[in-house]
């Protein structure tokens, strides 16, 4: 029994709603290869290199120190935190980098696999699916100096962390939904991916990491109009205090996080074809 | 079963646009036209877009390999994408019938910091093999590519011949029901091209099919027994492999008349051949087997004495076939005298298959075996067609490939 495909010009708006089990099959069909560009990208990333996973760690460490000195030094007002400062702000970045990190290594996905989109049907969503391994991989890494800091600091996370693997899926599903979007677009346009660099660097302000969540308006604003930071405070929550400070604004991220994702995700499909046949 | 049809193209078209920005604009376009089901107007050309396939149609069954043949830009790697599904057509049908495996770019896959096992790894599950299949395969790809001793060598230091070989070795174990080989045999040393040849071979005998891309008129032909020709997008031959490669060899020729030296510029030098010219002794036509005459035009700015000439025959897909030169002490001396003048020579019998051949020829300073002249290399050689006086024998001549005949006394 063969399989028997049929290509048309309207293919896509053939199949309608039916696309929809189509792109949960090639999903699961495609888990081995995601899985498998996943090892590749972490096996490859430090073969040429002596510090190797130092260089997930350095960074954030080296940026937390900067705060925290200017807090130190009185140089910035930075205010009170759920729990110290420095364990606070390199955990707070830990969550953020995971989300700009997926972000960025999945918008770039297409464009770093090269003739692999152009000349070779597979489906594509596993290079987009495979790209958040490289920063989840480096999440748990940086786990090991926020740990560090935590007992340093006498930091005891409350029971309910155990619900963050429920936070981590949304901020996942956000960066992914951006991410195919934000991909395809990088295939016709590289501005995208270069932009996107520089929104990043200024995106770590845009959001509570280095400094607790504004109650003053304007800034308050930062803690609603930001889709990721009612996922960062329910972070920040569950370990801090143990219940959600903002439960209404984290079920909205929540929801927006889906829609997000899912949206994305149906683009791509609907994208792909007709971006291929112009890169 | 053995002539089931595995592809169905009917009047499929593609078309691309010359200008990059409108190409992104007409992108972002189609994608909402998709996304928000608006009316398609694909089969329309916009402005800046042309037909790089234009109504394309043909039939694969199992067992068969097609080859595709034509010029640069003719369309050739459009029409295998579509085949592969990486893009859709804008007018027409395309239908295939169960998997399709991709020899198109071979090791597009591949990463240079990874070593041969782990690319085979990677390769294979981008092909949509499971980690079990390839376990089971593994051994025999290793030996089909023959890289048992780098095989745990960073496939950077591969040569570009490993590399290929690697990648067929892969997608040869993948067992499609179709299989699209783009120009990729063309690095691999001729024991791999053998092999390759051996493996497709086989693989049409199990009931395989393969359209197969390429520039190489003898892979075509020792593969394909139908070949297309496209030409600027459009089909222009399909039929049996001798006579789309002669066509396809036509049109090449007329091309090449683009680059070839202007009367002028050949003027310049004190010896020109003018003119080169094969002819039956009788009759109008060249037959085979049959008394022929070659002259050689010159026109020459001094005199030359001593001198040679010689004549090619080449196949027309630029092989060389047969040289007939003069010994050197032959005893005829030929000389050049200012003005104009010829060279004739008779061939008894003709002993070539009927087909296409080019003629070429050379006059020789005898002293020093140096070319003063040459005609067929910077311009264009004489064509000429060499026919059967139809007898059946000839015919199996042609379709085997045979180029000459001999005579046989048979006991």
């Amino acid at each position: 029994m063969v399989s028997v495909k049929i290509y048309t010009p309207d293919l896509v708006q053939r199949m309608g709603w039916r696309i929809w089990p189509l792109m949960i099959r090639d999903l699961v069909r495609s888990r081995e290869l995601i899985w498998r560009l996943m090892l590749r990208d972490l096996s490859v990333r430090y073969r040429q290199s002596i510090l190797g996973y130092a260089w997930a760690v350095l960074p954030p460490i080296v940026m937390v120190a900067v705060f925290a000195f200017l807090s130190r030094t009185r140089v910035l007002n930075i205010g009170q935190t759920s729990f110290p400062y420095i364990s606070y702000a390199l955990w707070s970045i830990g969550i953020w980098q995971l989300f700009s990190g997926s972000l960025q290594a999945s918008t770039t996905s297409l464009t770093r696999a090269g003739s692999l989109v152009t000349k070779i049907n597979f489906p594509k969503e596993a290079l987009i699916f495979s790209a958040i391994g490289q920063p989840l991989f480096d999440f748990l890494v940086r786990l090991i100096p926020v740990i560090i800091v935590f007992i340093w600091q006498g930091v005891v996370p409350a029971w309910q962390a155990l619900f963050l693997p429920f936070v981590f899926v949304p901020i996942l599903l956000l960066a992914l939904g951006f991410g195919f979007v934000l991909a395809t677009a990088n295939l016709l346009l590289r501005d995208i991916g270069n932009a996107l660099g520089i929104v990043l660097a200024f995106g770590v302000f845009l959001a509570p990491i280095v400094y607790p969540p504004p109650v003053n308006w304007p800034f308050v604003l930062v803690n609603f109009l930001n889709p990721f930071s009612p996922l960062l405070i329910a972070c920040q929550d569950l370990i801090g205090t143990g219940h959600l400070s903002r439960p209404g604004a984290f079920t909205f991220s929540f929801i927006f996080a889906l829609l997000v994702f899912f949206v994305g995700w149906r683009f791509f499909r609907t994208a792909i074809h007709r971006i291929a046949e112009r890169t | 079963m053995s002539d089931e049809v595995v592809v169905k193209v009917e009047e499929a078209s593609k078309k691309f646009c010359k200008s990059l920005k409108r190409s992104m604009l007409y992108g972002v376009q189609d994608i909402a036209k998709d996304l928000f089901h608006f009316r398609l107007t694909n089969d329309r050309l916009r402005q800046y877009e042309f037909w790089a396939l234009d109504n394309v149609s043909f039939e694969l069954r199992r067992g068969e390999c097609l080859g595709i043949i034509g010029p640069n830009g003719a369309g050739k790697s459009t029409l295998l994408k579509m085949l592969g599904g990486i893009i859709l057509p804008d007018k027409g049908l395309i239908e295939i019938h169960g998997r399709v495996g991709s020899l198109i770019e071979l090791g597009a896959g591949s990463h240079p910091m990874l070593t041969g096992r782990e690319n085979i790894y990677i390769n294979g599950s981008i092909l949509g093999l499971g980690k079990k299949e390839i376990d089971k395969k593994f051994e025999s790809i290793v030996d089909f590519a023959k890289l048992e001793d780098f095989i745990d060598t960073p496939v950077k230091f591969y040569s570009s011949g490993m590399y290929v070989r690697l990648g067929y070795a892969v997608a040869a174990h993948l067992n499609p029901e179709v299989m699209l080989v783009d120009e990729v045999l063309a690095v691999g040393d001729m024991a791999f091209k053998r092999k390759c040849q051996r493996h497709m071979k086989d693989y049409l005998s199990q009931g395989g099919a393969v359209v197969l891309v390429s520039h190489d008129m003898h892979l075509v032909q020792s593969m394909c027994k139908r070949c297309i020709l496209l030409d600027q997008g459009k089909i222009n031959f399909i039929g049996a492999t001798t006579d789309s490669l002669s066509r396809y060899l036509e049109i090449q020729n007329s091309v090449s008349g683009n680059v070839s030296k202007t009367a002028a510029e050949l003027a310049d030098a004190p010896v020109v051949i003018e003119k080169v010219d094969i002819y039956p002794s009788a009759g109008d036509e060249i037959f085979s087997g049959e008394q022929v005459e070659v002259t050689l035009h010159f026109r020459s700015a001094t005199d030359f004495d001593p001198v040679s000439w010689n004549f090619f025959i080449w196949t027309h897909d630029q092989q060389v076939l047969i040289t007939a030169g003069r010994a050197r002490f032959s005893k005829i001396q030929h000389r050049i005298s200012k003005g104009t003048g010829q060279f004739r020579c008779t061939i008894p019998s003709l002993q070539l298959v009927p087909g296409t051949y080019a003629l070429k020829a050379q006059i020789l300073d005898l002293e020093a075996m140096y070319p003063m002249a040459s005609f067929g290399w910077e311009n264009l050689p004489k064509y000429f067609k060499v026919k059967a006086r139809g007898h059946e024998i000839d015919n199996r001549r042609v379709i085997s490939g045979d180029l000459v005949t001999m005579d046989v006394l048979w006991e």
